[in-house]
């Protein structure tokens, strides 16, 4: 034993600190907001594959905060997030670096990814409509949600949930914010209940007859309609139709997960490795089948529940240019009083 | 045999104190010889019980200077601590560890010795109490008397350079009280344990002091034997304090003072001066007939209290003044009943007002 | 006898200047005691300076937005939640704790400890289950309708639990034995003898209870229902569930939609700011309140026994909140784990994450423990103001949402590092990594943070019941400070020793906030596990790791209940 190392371990020992992870040769650490259980048998095909173990840390809020103070020293190699702004906002805290590989721009569409480099999509969800069984709807626009023949007739989350201030984002990238905050205002109107729960709360809530219609994201209708979530979730999975709205300029509203790399990662190679596996399409095929996204790239499979709702037509504008707005779009629900 | 000159235990130099801006002790100065027991005695706040903890070094001293022994345990910003003056306390609530057997309340204190010895000593100090056999129970299986004589025997057990009491009895009701204060003072002489108890029973501290020094608002007004403070009281505070009395009003001429009860002499008194004349009910002395410094009275009620009775009586004159004598044995004066009454002067004491 | 040492209770100290002994303390305290009890509040205020550092920075033109469209209505809010909650607590708490301390009736021994069950089950729990119970389409509606012959949810349903009045009663659910616990503690411990003097003074049970039963459990009321209002001013997990938004939902949206972290902080000690108000105010108004009550006769009520409808009756009453607050939820976890055992077996990571969850929470208990022994010895020992602000700041970190303050500790944990680090290099060593950031220390660290404040209050309230002068004994008795601390302090304080331990145990199980930002890499707890399943959508399949931290939560509750039922049957013997 070295004297370095025996040192080391004396600090380590007389700290009475509790090291887990400890270094190993060939790893990949990873931080992420996306729920590690979802993700897994992605790593562990990675694993099995490379040889590559993969530590993982899964948290919800404050990932950025906790790469950026832990600076230098930070373990951490791959960024995951389940929202492009929390993608977004690594960039600008600093705390990613730019990658410049053939192969994720390849896979990925351009308007899905950093220019520079410092993120990527790896899945896509849809912000869709659920209906209530007796209401088809062939096409659907968002901006048709402020109509108001829908007053009283509408469920939704909480209008400061990153799902909804995406979407409203979005409108304020196309419409501009005065526009925007008509629309909100014109939704909130036709608001059946307080905006709150989950988006399964939704399909519930239409099947207790609460409300006719109301957004969800694209996967939760896979989780309900398979069972995954139990037999009741798939009672309320059956009791919507669900149709992928558009905007009336332009194509549906989405929201990714995708991964950055750290800016001080020990094993970039690792990460980046990681990076280009998650959009084979191997998989991109797992991604789908495990939760119920689209995958990023053209041409991978999809879950047959997921491909009955019909061909995704994802809208043009760049996320990043849509996450700018994220901001004024929560301070617009505020100002509308979306969620009193 | 030789007879030693008792040494001087405790010592208390111009002690005072302050509360914020309150005062609470002024300028108090005791000595105790050893063996001695002395009661502080005053009426509720004239800070008595601040005395007694800054001795015991529970209070942090300000001004002045305690010596034990002749060596100084507390002088400001050079203080013993409590737990090394060997000054044992009985506190009024007796403060037994609950937790604690009595064997080992009463070891408690004993730390230093070795275990064996120190369980010898305490079961010893707990036979002196009588509770010896007790000495497994808790504190909460005894009765209020039991557990005052284990506190006691707890304070004495390291055998302290001095016993401070607080209050020890008066949680007690009055028989157990009686009894307690006889077998705590024997102990204590047996101990030859300088002792200091605050009370605010003049009773009490008559019984069992050798000397008692009497407070009123942060001063000793008055310090000496129980006699001397009952029978010679330097103060109308004083006299009324170990005893009741009746009060007359009168203004000196010559050095005498003209009263319903008759002529009383205040030599030291200037001329005209305002005097007010306290008179113990036991001073004055009834009978039915009358002699020449004796005057009429009226029988009001007659209270039998046992070995002696209090009776209320009225002056027989224009003022009619109210009067209550103590006069050993149960008379049987029926109301109305006219008396003669004289005062002796041992129980009379005159002041300028 | 007993209605002097009544009036000794009650009546303020003679001599109205007796705070200002505190300036003069005799009580000489060792340097060691001070110098620690300093440190460890000052190692308590890192993470709330390092929040102030953030809030320092400025949240830019954000303040004008907060007042005019998020603050009124959070405060508006989160004050109704704190006041509905406050009234729930107190009124279940006291009058449970006042049924099975003063009255005996069938079932009493068995619900005066399964009165704490509901401690066990974590607010968001609680939200979650209800939610689906109560949901038009759950199992209580639907049973309803069919009883009532209506088919559809659209011709009847019951209010909305998704709604303020919903959050104040689940919360009140599983808050209420913050407040049972200490004021039981009191009645069982020390009113026996005032209330057998009230009673023999011809006073009846409705005077006595509203009259000395609940002025002398005052503090410890005070005590219980601040932990409660805390907990519930920093919930998250069911307000946000419930649609109620309170001043946290709104740090967080702040932080988080708003993009706004120095504004977040700002409203976190804004919130602070607020409680430390209220705990001031509540102090200020039972001032002059000393409720030590003289050693020798400290004994048990001694039961009244009710027979017949009244028994029957208590027994009701007594089971509402249990099976509100805990058999319905319980029993609604164990169905849910029934189904997905059957769907898809144990999971085997289950057992590695409860070993977790049970070596943080030990950790976090016992130091805990002996940290609030430490500051509430030390203000014993020296009653001065500043010892008073050291454990009041030492209780701060509770006033914070658990998130908000995981932010507040990474900054410090990464600076120490980062020290660690330099010193390494400077010492011509290679840099070692981070040390605490991410480490289970720091979670330890961050639950310390959080919960001493529990445990401070139930220890100050236990140092509260010695009489002093057992202190005063044991030192003319030849103790020093330390074996006054042990011999006397700590076998006397076991009853609130205990019962702080029991609380924090509990709430380190249930924490997920800290946990999820702070912990180390392939490391989970129940908690993060359960989170985990929600996170992805599958609550239900969260039931397991749900249902093993209730398991894991009721094995301190039955524990304590046995050594306080020991207690009982020990100390009531005359």
């Amino acid at each position: 034993m070295t004297r370095t190392t025996l040192f080391r371990r004396l600090t380590l020992s007389s700290l009475g600190l509790l090291l887990l992870g400890a270094v190993q040769a060939s790893e990949v650490n990873l931080y992420t907001t996306r729920e590690a259980g979802l993700i897994k048998p992605l790593l562990d095909a990675y694993t099995s594959k490379t040889g590559i173990k993969v530590n993982t840390v899964f948290m919800k809020d404050g990932l950025p905060e906790r790469v950026a103070a832990e600076g230098k020293q930070s373990p951490a190699d791959l960024l995951m997030a389940v929202d492009v702004n929390a993608l977004v906002e690594l960039s600008e805290k600093n705390v990613t670096q730019a990658i410049k590989s053939p192969a994720l721009e390849a896979a990925i569409p351009a308007n899905l990814r950093d220019a520079g480099g410092h993120w990527f999509a790896l899945s896509v969800r849809a912000r869709t409509l659920y209906t209530a069984k007796n209401i088809t709807l062939s096409s659907f626009t968002y901006e048709d949600l402020a109509d108001p023949k829908y007053k009283g007739k509408i469920c939704i989350r909480a209008g400061q949930h990153a799902y909804n201030t995406a979407l409203i984002a979005h409108i304020i990238a196309k419409d501009g914010e005065a526009k925007a905050e008509q629309w909100l205002r014109g939704l909130k109107a036709n608001l059946a209940r307080k905006p709150g729960g989950g988006d399964r709360d939704v399909a519930r809530d239409i099947m207790a007859g609460i409300c006719d219609i109301g957004l969800g994201n694209s996967y939760y209708v896979g989780l309900m309609r398979s069972g995954a979530g139990g037999p009741e979730q798939q009672k309320w999975g059956d009791a919507i139709n669900v149709v992928l709205p558009s905007f009336a300029k332009g194509g549906t509203h989405v929201n990714v997960s995708g991964a950055a790399v750290a800016k001080y990662a020990p094993n970039k190679d690792n990460a980046v490795k990681l990076l280009e596996f998650l959009v084979s399409d191997e998989a991109q095929a797992l991604y789908a089948k495990a939760n119920f996204e689209y995958p990023v790239k053209k041409g991978a499979a999809l879950d047959p529940i997921i491909a009955k709702l019909g061909t995704l037509n994802i809208d043009s504008l760049q996320l990043g240019d849509i996450a700018k707005y994220r901001k004024a779009a929560s301070l617009l629900v505020d100002k509308v009083g979306f969620d009193n | 045999m030789s007879v030693q000159a008792p040494s001087i235990q405790l010592q208390i130099r111009e002690l005072s104190h302050h509360y914020g801006s309150k005062q609470v002790l002024d300028a108090i100065q005791i000595e105790l010889m050893a063996g001695e027991i002395l009661a502080l005695v005053g009426p509720s706040g004239c800070g008595k019980s601040t005395l007694l903890r800054l001795i015991a070094g529970l209070e942090e001293l300000q001004t002045g200077e305690i010596r034990l022994d002749g060596e100084v345990v507390a002088a400001p910003y050079r203080q013993r601590a409590a737990e090394q003056r060997q000054i044992g306390m009985v506190f009024q609530d007796f403060a037994l560890f609950p937790h604690l057997s009595l064997l080992d309340n009463v070891a408690f204190g004993l730390g230093k010795l070795p275990a064996a010895q120190r369980r010898t000593q305490a079961l010893a100090m707990l036979a002196r109490v009588g509770l010896a056999e007790r000495a497994a129970d808790a504190p909460h299986m005894l009765s209020g008397g039991q557990q005052q004589r284990v506190a006691l025997a707890r304070a004495l057990a390291p055998q302290p350079r001095l016993l401070l009491l607080d209050e020890p009895f008066s949680n007690l009701d009055v028989r157990l009280r009686h009894r307690l204060r006889q077998e705590t003072q024997q102990l204590l002489r047996d101990m030859r344990c300088a002792s200091i108890l605050v009370t605010h029973d003049p009773e009490e501290a008559m019984y069992m002091a050798d000397r008692i020094a009497l407070l009123r608002d942060g001063r000793i007004i008055q310090i000496g034997s129980p006699a001397s403070l009952y029978f010679a009281p330097q103060s109308p505070f004083a006299t009324e304090f170990f005893g009741d009395v009746n009060i007359l009003h009168g203004e000196l001429r010559q050095h005498t003072v003209d009263t319903a009860l008759g002529r009383f002499a205040a030599p030291s008194l200037g001329e005209g001066q305002a005097v007010q004349i306290m008179i113990r009910p036991e001073a004055l002395q009834l009978s039915s007939q009358a002699s020449a410094d004796s005057r009429t009275v009226i029988v009001q009620a007659c209270h039998h209290l046992g070995a002696y009775s209090r009776i209320d009586l009225r002056v027989d004159d224009a003022a009619a003044l109210s009067l209550q004598a103590e006069v050993p044995g149960a008379p049987a004066w029926p109301p109305g009943t006219r008396l003669q009454v004289r005062c002796e002067t041992r129980g009379v004491f005159i002041f300028a007002v | 006898m007993t209605t002097e040492s009544l009036a000794l209770a009650r009546t303020p100290h003679p001599w109205g200047v007796l705070r200002l002994r505190q300036y003069f303390s005799a009580r000489h305290l060792g340097v060691g005691w001070q110098v620690a009890s300093l440190a460890l509040v000052l190692a308590v205020l890192v993470p709330l300076q390092s929040l102030l550092g953030h809030a320092m920075r400025g949240s830019g033109e954000l303040w004008p937005h907060l007042l005019s469209y998020v603050l009124p209505q959070a405060l508006q809010d989160s004050a109704l939640l704190l006041l509905g909650v406050g009234v729930l607590v107190i009124a279940l708490g006291s009058s449970l704790a006042w049924l099975v301390s003063a009255y005996d009736f069938v079932g009493r021994r068995e619900l005066s400890w399964a009165l704490l069950l509901p401690l066990a089950i974590p607010s968001y729990i609680i939200a979650f289950a209800y939610l689906d119970l109560w949901h038009p389409v759950g199992i209580l509606q639907s049973s309803l309708r069919t009883l009532l012959g209506f088919d559809s949810p659209r011709d009847f349903k019951l209010p909305d639990i998704r709604s303020m009045w919903g959050c104040i009663l689940l919360l009140g659910l599983v808050l209420y034995p913050y407040v049972y616990l200490p004021v039981r503690a009191v009645f069982s411990m020390q009113a026996g003898n005032l209330i057998e003097a009230a009673r023999t003074l011809q006073a009846g049970p409705q005077r006595i209870f509203f009259g000395l039963a609940l002025p002398l459990a005052r503090p410890a009321i005070a005590v219980g229902t601040s932990l409660a209002l805390m907990e519930a001013l920093n919930d998250l997990g069911a307000s946000e569930f419930l649609g109620v938004r309170t001043l946290t939902v709104s740090i967080y949206s702040t932080w988080l939609n708003r993009s706004n972290l120095p504004g977040a902080a700002q409203i976190a000690l804004l919130m602070l700011c607020i409680v430390l108000a209220l705990i001031s105010i509540e102090r200020w108004a039972r001032r002059h309140q000393r409720y030590t009550l003289a050693t020798r006769r400290m004994q048990p009520l001694a039961r009244r026994r009710l027979t017949g409808w009244r028994g029957v009756l208590a027994l009701t009453y007594c089971s509402l909140p249990i099976t509100l607050g805990f058999v319905m939820p319980a029993g609604y976890l164990v169905g849910e784990t029934y189904k997905r055992l059957r769907f898809s077996g144990l999971e085997s990571s289950l057992l590695s994450e409860l070993l977790n969850t049970l070596q943080l929470a030990t950790a976090t208990t016992l130091l805990a423990a002996l940290l609030a022994f430490l500051l509430s010895f030390a203000q014993r020992m020296a009653r001065t103001p500043l010892n008073r602000q050291i454990l009041r700041c030492a209780s701060l970190g509770y006033a914070i949402p658990g998130t908000v303050l995981a932010i507040g500790l990474l900054g410090p944990l990464a600076q120490f590092d980062a020290w660690i680090n330099r010193l390494f290099e400077l010492s011509g060593h290679a840099p070692i990594g981070l040390l605490l950031s991410g480490s289970s220390v720091a979670l330890i660290y961050a639950y310390l943070v959080r919960f001493l404040a529990i445990a401070n209050g139930s220890l100050e309230a236990g140092f509260s019941q010695l009489p002093t002068s057992l202190d005063d004994a044991a030192r003319t008795l030849g103790s020093s400070p330390t074996r006054l601390a042990w011999r006397i302090h700590l076998p006397l304080c076991r009853p609130a020793l205990l019962s702080a331990m029991l609380l924090v145990f509990v709430d380190s199980m249930k924490e997920l906030p800290a946990t999820l930002l702070l912990r180390p890499m392939n490391f989970e707890t129940l908690a993060t596990h359960l989170y985990g399943e929600a996170a992805r959508g599958t609550y239900e399949s969260g039931a397991i790791a749900a249902l093993l931290i209730v398991l894991a939560g009721l094995l301190p509750i039955i524990a304590l209940s046995r050594l306080a039922e020991r207690r009982d049957s020990h100390g009531s013997s005359p």
